[in-house]
Order: structure tokens, then sequence, then C-alpha cells
């Protein structure tokens, strides 16, 4: 496990590298953040001493080196905007952000795991349809209709829930439920598939054969084999997850690292742009590394092999 | 052997349920009932008060925890006194001004001509990038001279007339305040800051050596959200008490939304000094194409006003004569005019770029749409863009003023005849401010060059403020609409959700600063 963990971490670093090498000279071809912070009205002179003082007169790659020589020492720079280390806040939003991801996957993929292994017993019933039809609308429908449209229904309308901000339970409900729609909408249609696929196999007519009761042979024999493509589509939704749910974090004021990286982006706080960056890939690396760890746990054969 | 007693079983589920539904209260709940919870539309890059002249901070800490030396009266564009009681111009370069006696900081430190002149150090160093430097004192500095305890002299290095509207922007913090002060900030002002949690919210409370009249507010709970529909709602279901900036399309209860006008100007900018926009007729004809009245009351707010020149109506030099000498909508006046510019040998066909910023007001896209099909409707070869701020800023600075090298000539023939879609804010009441930038020929976000204007912008400038200065700029006012500079739109409004449990009345201010004194509860 050690030399596959050890080769995982040098060929996460190397794309790292890589992604910061191309944000770091992308980000700068989408213009000087001079003109962001200074008024409209900003004379030359000024534009040109506060490039000067930030460094943005220089070259792109004088810039690039002395940032590579900035991260050697541990430090990934200053926000322009915010006048702070640009680790500090991202440091600051990344709870947030793995707080809302990891309950949200977990009642999506609980949800979506039951509601597809269910549909997928009796093909074509009423539970099957009901269960599709919801998984389509969930997976098609609009984060931020939807977002706006709840408030309005349940906050306005009805006044169960609040509108929006962090605090006990009922403000986690609506921005989970929100952000829960698409991956329980995918899962349930991918649970359903492999399911199905599953429930048809050889080991599975032969598990009934042997007369292994109905509900050992859907939760035990089928529903394992079947976790596997859910597991795949899963790591790819958390990933999307913790990159920041911008719409969700935007529209009910939760402040994740999403709402952060776009707001940076916008002000060309690239500073704060490239931290982002840098901490959330060092978040997916840990992700891909669970969730291969996760199919080995699932599956002797990958284990084995 | 252990037994379940049943009534224990049931208080103790109580207690929890209690306990429970205790944590789960909105914690703007737990305030007592004189304080009251705002929705900003973002959250302040800081609470330094150098940075106090940026809306986003100004809207906290402006008048409420820092406070200026005089104050602009929103409403008719008058100075108050504040921390000054008085000031006078004592010299060309030298204003002098008396202060308030007895004022503390909310430390309780005395306020001293000597922390004055730190707090304005700070705000105007260079080495800084304060707002109050950049948006107000560009390009001078100014000296702070102690004449006695309770009188400073304040010294330009060249004269400036309007100084005292210039301090109305400059808050004074703490002395010897470090170089960068992010999540606090001491004041003089009536309230101070109680507790910045970065990312969630601001409170403030009293200060309890404030100098002035006690308000009847115990403090404020700032938080922000960038979505309007949701300021909105918290207002509307009880979980804030006032939205500063709701959109137009959520103001839709005329018993709590309130439009104000917020000073800002919209407009397409010529660049009269590219063929065919050189020929008048063609500027004219432009202005002719456009049906206000179509867009005034659907893409844009009724209670905005069709404007005729830069400045709004309560700016002293504003000229009201003009609004009677509005561009009519005609489109037959229009093809005529570009058909006499044709026949006169300009080019009208060149093609023309209509470039316009995304969300630079409300419905902005939908309105560049609306006008290239005006123009198109008269045989005008327009073609719009739409960009991003970071894209649009490059149109903004013009490129052949200041440094008139060939490469600059040779960007803006390459860029050829540009419309830029503009919205100026001139919330300071002067209009040197905005016409200094916008007409003078050196100025490098100015589009245009008439000599004559350039020289009557100038004299405005110098004269002291009172009728004589507001001719001026009446008069420049009235050569910008005779020459056809500029396709003046609208003098928008922003709108404030107001919760009928408090009395609040957004004024032209609002969008820079919300004095806390002026709120109460009904």
């Amino acid at each position: 496990m050690l030399p596959y963990l050890t080769r995982r971490a040098v060929h996460s670093a190397i794309a790292l590298l890589g992604l910061l090498i191309a944000v770091f000279f992308l980000a700068r071809l989408t213009g000087d953040p001079t003109d962001l912070f200074l008024p409209l009205d900003a004379s030359r002179e000024e534009r040109a001493e506060f490039a000067q003082k930030h460094g943005y007169d220089r070259p792109a790659t004088e810039q690039f080196v002395h940032f590579v020589g900035d991260v050697m020492e541990g430090n990934l720079g200053f926000s322009l905007r915010k006048q702070r280390p640009a680790i500090d806040l991202v440091l600051e939003a990344y709870p947030t952000t793995l707080k809302l991801a990891a309950v949200t996957l977990l009642i999506g993929i609980s949800l979506a795991v039951f509601v597809g292994a269910l549909a997928a017993y009796r093909p074509g019933g009423l539970f099957d349809r009901m269960g599709s039809t919801f998984a389509l609308v969930g997976a098609s429908a609009p984060d931020f209709w939807v977002a706006i449209t709840a408030i309005l229904f349940f906050s306005v309308s009805l006044g169960w829930l609040p509108t929006s901000g962090t605090g006990g339970f009922l403000f986690w409900i609506m921005p989970v439920t929100v952000l829960a729609l698409r991956p329980f909408g995918l899962l349930v249609q991918v649970m359903r598939g492999a399911m199905l696929d599953a429930l048809a196999s050889a080991y599975v007519k032969t598990a009934r054969a042997k007369g292994v009761g109905e509900s050992t042979v859907i939760f035990v024999h089928a529903l394992r084999n079947a976790c596997l493509a859910v597991v795949t589509v899963a790591g790819d939704l958390a990933v999307g997850l913790i990159n920041g749910a911008v719409i969700v974090e935007t529209v009910f004021g939760w402040p994740g690292v999403g709402k952060l990286m776009i707001d940076a982006v916008v002000q060309r706080d690239f500073a704060v742009v490239q931290a982002s960056i840098m901490v959330t890939a060092a978040a997916i690396f840990l992700m891909n590394v669970l969730i291969d760890l996760l199919y080995v746990a699932l599956d002797p054969r990958i284990r084995h092999q | 052997m252990f037994r379940i007693n049943l009534r224990q079983l049931g208080t103790t589920a109580m207690s929890v349920a209690a306990l429970m539904a205790m944590a789960l209260i909105a914690p703007g709940a737990a305030f007592a009932q004189q304080t009251i919870t705002i929705v900003l539309p973002e959250e302040p890059d800081s609470l330094d008060n150098c940075n106090s002249a940026r809306s986003a901070v100004g809207r906290v800490i402006r008048q409420n925890v820092n406070e200026t030396l005089i104050e602009l009266d929103p409403n008719d564009s008058t100075l108050k006194p504040r921390l000054a009681t008085s000031w006078k111009q004592m010299d060309a370069t030298t204003w002098r001004f008396n202060l308030r006696k007895g004022i503390k900081y909310s430390d309780g430190t005395p306020l001293t001509p000597e922390a004055i002149s730190s707090s304005i150090d700070k705000a105007l160093n260079p080495k800084l990038d304060c707002n109050a430097r950049t948006k107000m004192f560009s390009g001078f500095t100014i000296k702070v001279v102690k004449v006695d305890d309770a009188t400073i002299d304040v010294v330009t290095p060249r004269p400036d007339p309007i100084l005292p509207v210039r301090m109305t922007t400059m808050t004074i913090g703490a002395p010897n305040e470090p170089i960068r002060v992010m999540n606090s900030t001491v004041g003089t002002g009536p309230y101070m800051i109680d507790r910045y949690t970065a990312n969630s919210e601001i409170v403030l409370k009293r200060n309890p050596h404030y100098w002035g009249k006690k308000p009847q507010l115990d403090g404020a709970r700032y938080v922000w959200r960038k979505e309007s529909a949701v300021g909105a709602a918290m207002v509307k279901v009880g979980e804030a008490h006032l939205a500063t900036n709701i959109g137009f399309q959520d103001a839709t209860d005329p018993k709590t939304d309130f439009p104000y006008p917020n000073s800002e100007t919209n407009y397409l900018r010529i660049e009269s000094l590219v063929p065919p926009l050189t020929d008048k007729r063609v500027r004219q004809a432009l202005n002719h194409a456009v049906d206000r009245t179509a867009l005034h009351g659907s893409i844009i707010p009724k209670q905005a006003m069709i404007a005729t020149q830069m400045v709004i109506p309560r700016i002293a030099g504003h000229n009201h004569a003009l609004n009677k000498q509005r561009f009519e909508y005609s489109p037959e006046k229009a093809r005529k005019l570009l058909a006499e510019a044709r026949a006169a040998g300009v080019k009208v066909d060149t093609p023309i770029d209509l470039v316009c910023r995304i969300n630079q007001w409300e419905n902005t896209t939908e309105t560049c749409e609306a006008i290239l099909a005006m123009y198109t409707a008269v045989g005008l070869n327009v073609k719009l863009r739409m960009l991003e701020v970071s894209l649009w800023v490059n149109y903004n600075t013009h490129p052949n003023k200041g440094a008139l090298t060939p490469e600059a000539d040779a960007k803006i023939k390459e860029r050829g005849p540009v419309l830029l879609g503009h919205m100026h804010d001139n919330n300071v009441g002067d209009p040197v401010f905005s016409m200094n930038p916008k007409y003078a020929c050196k100025a490098q976000t100015s589009s245009h060059c008439i000599p004559e204007l350039d020289k009557r912008i100038q004299a405005a400038t110098e004269t002291v403020a009172g009728p004589q200065r507001t001719k001026l700029w009446e008069e420049t006012m009235a050569m910008v609409h005779e020459n056809v500079l500029d396709v003046f739109l609208f003098h928008m409004v922003g709108f404030a959700r107001v919760s009928p449990k408090i009395r609040f009345v957004p004024t032209a201010a609002t969008n820079s600063e919300v004095l806390l004194e002026q709120i109460t509860f009904k």
C-alpha cells in the first residue's frame, strides 16, 4: 500500500506543479489587478506606481520565479483585497465547504443507493417510474433557480426555515437539499443501471438457486457490486463539491472556498486564486486516495491485483 | 435493577427538545430589541478607516465608527460640522478647522491635532493603497499643522477651493494606527466595533465616550448576501431590518421598498476624437435615435430620471435648464442628420463598437441590446460588445491622453470609433469630480478635447465654492450639451427594503454610508 500511495503522491505533486504553472500564467492573461483595484479615474502615474509596488509591471516569468521562491518558504502570498495572507483566507473558508460537501454526499449517496436499488428491483414499476422521474428532475434543475425558489417558498411563504446564513440544524436544510439534488439525481440513475446489471448476473442467479433469501441477494450480493459504479461517479461529484459549491454558497451566504475563489478570480486577487487552487488540489488528491481505498474495500479483486 | 422512569424520561426529552430548539434559533434573535440587523450586498474588504471611501467599508464604519471633520448633507449637498465646528480659508493654500472640544476615541484617548495629523498621514501614505488617497486626494498631499489644541490648519501644495468637500470623505482614525488594520478600527463615532467574524458578520455596539446625542439603537449587526432576492427576503421574514441594496426586480412592496437617488448617471461615452464621431451631426443622431422613454419603467426603474448631463440635480452646478432641452426621440431626425453628414463626406457607415460592461447597472445587457436595435433602425452600423470589467476598463482609459506616443495613436486608430457604456458616480457633491476626468483634454478617462470647454472647466475648478463656481459649472454642462459629447441616459436610483419596525429614510448617501444614529425603532 505504501509504494502505491507514494506513487500517487508523486504523480499528484507533478500534476499540482503543472496546474500551478497554468493557473499562474492564465490568471495573468485575464488582466492586471491595477485596473480593478484603483478607481476608474486613477491617473496613469498612480496605476504605474501601484503596478510597480506589487510587481505587476515585471515580466510574468520574473513574477513566477519570485512566486516559486515564496512558495518554497511556505509563503503563498498576500491577498490584495483583504490585505491578509492568502492561505489564512483559504483555510478559514475550507471547513465550511468540507462540512457542506460531506453532509451533502452522505445524504445524497445514501438516498440514491436506496432509491436506485429499489427502483431496479421492479423495473417499470410505480416506484421505479416515480424515482426515475424525480431523479431526472433533480439532475436537471438549475441550482440557482431551485435555491431562490426554495427560499421564497419555505422561508417567505411558509416561514418554516431561515432564508440564509449559518447556524443550527434548520440552516442546513435548504443548502444541503439544493446541493444534494443533482448528485442524488445522477446517482439514482447510475445505481439503478448498475443494480439491473447485477441482478441479471450469473452470481445472483446462483445465489437465488441456492435458496439465499431475497434481501440477502439484493443487499449483500447485488448491492455491493453495484456500489462500485456509484463510488466512481460519487468520487467525481465529491471532487466537484470540495471545489466549492459556488451557487449555493453565494445564495445562502455560506462562506466557503468556492465563493472565495470566484470572488478572487473576479477581483484578480491572484494570491488567493493560487492558494485556493493549491489547497483544493491537495484535497482532491486525498479524496482520490480515499476513493481508491474504498474500491479495494468493496472489491477484493482489485485488492488482489 | 435499572428501571426506566417514564416521567423522568419525559422531562429529559422535553429539556433536550427545548435546548435543541434554542440552538436552532437564528443568531439574530439573540439580540436585544434595540439592535438591528442590516443586510449588505458585499462583505467589507477590511475595516481600515483609510478605506472608508469604498462603499463596502463606508456603509459600516463611516460616521458610525470613524467620523469626518465635515459632513456632507446628502439631501442638498451642504456641508455640516462634525468633528470640526467651523472652517475657513486663511489663504490660497491654507484652510483652518476649529475642532469640537472634549472629543474622545472609543478607547478613551482624546482626539488631538496630532491624532488627526497621524490619521491623515496614514490615509495619504503613498506606500499604502488607501482608497481615501486614490479616490479623493489623487495627485496631491496635504499637511496638517497644529495651531492650538482645538485648531488645525490644513495646507495644500496648490490652491484647492473645495478642500472642505474633499474632507467629507476623510474619516479620522486613531493615532498611530498600525499600517494595516484589518478587523477593527477605533474612532470617535457613536458606535465601536464589538466583533468582526470574517466571512460571517460584523457587530457594532455603543461607544461610551461618544460626544454627541445618544442614538436610540444599542448596536447593529451586519451580514452580507450577494443575491438581492435573499437580502429582500431576510427583511420580509423579519431576519433583518434593512437591506440597503436590493434589485429593481425585488422591490415589489411599496410599503417597505424605497427608491433613493444613488448619485449615479449612466450614459454612452462618445469617442468624439475618432471619425465619424467627430461630426456633430452624427453625435446628434446618436442622441435622437435612443428612445429613453421606452427604456424608462421597463428595464430602467421608473423612479430613475432621464439625464441630460453628468451630475445629478442636487449637485450645485447641475444645469436645470438643460432638463427642458433633452434630445427628443426622433428616428426621422436621426436619419436626416446622418444623411446630411453622409452628403458632406462623413463616413457614417463606419462600424462603431458599442462597448458595455456586464452588470454595470441593473439590466445593462438589455439596455445596450435595446439601444443597439434603435441604432440599427436608423441605419447606423453598430456592433455590441458586452465585456467583463477588466476588459472594459481598457476602453475607459483613453490611450492617447497623457502620453502622446506613436504607439498610443496607433492603438486608438486600431480601436476605431467606440460608444462606451458607462456609469458615473459622484456622491461627493461637486462637479469637479465629474467634469475633470470626463471632459478635460488631458484627463486619461476623457474621450473629448474642446479647448474652450477645457478652459471653462479649469476656471470652475479654481473658483471658490459659491454662486460663481456653480454658474461656471452650469456653463460647462451647457457646453457639453451644445457640443453633444455624450448620450446621457438616466440618473439612476437604488432601492432599500426597510422593515416596518424601524424608521429609516434612504438617501443619496445610502450607497456609501448608513448612519445608525438616524435609525430608530417605531
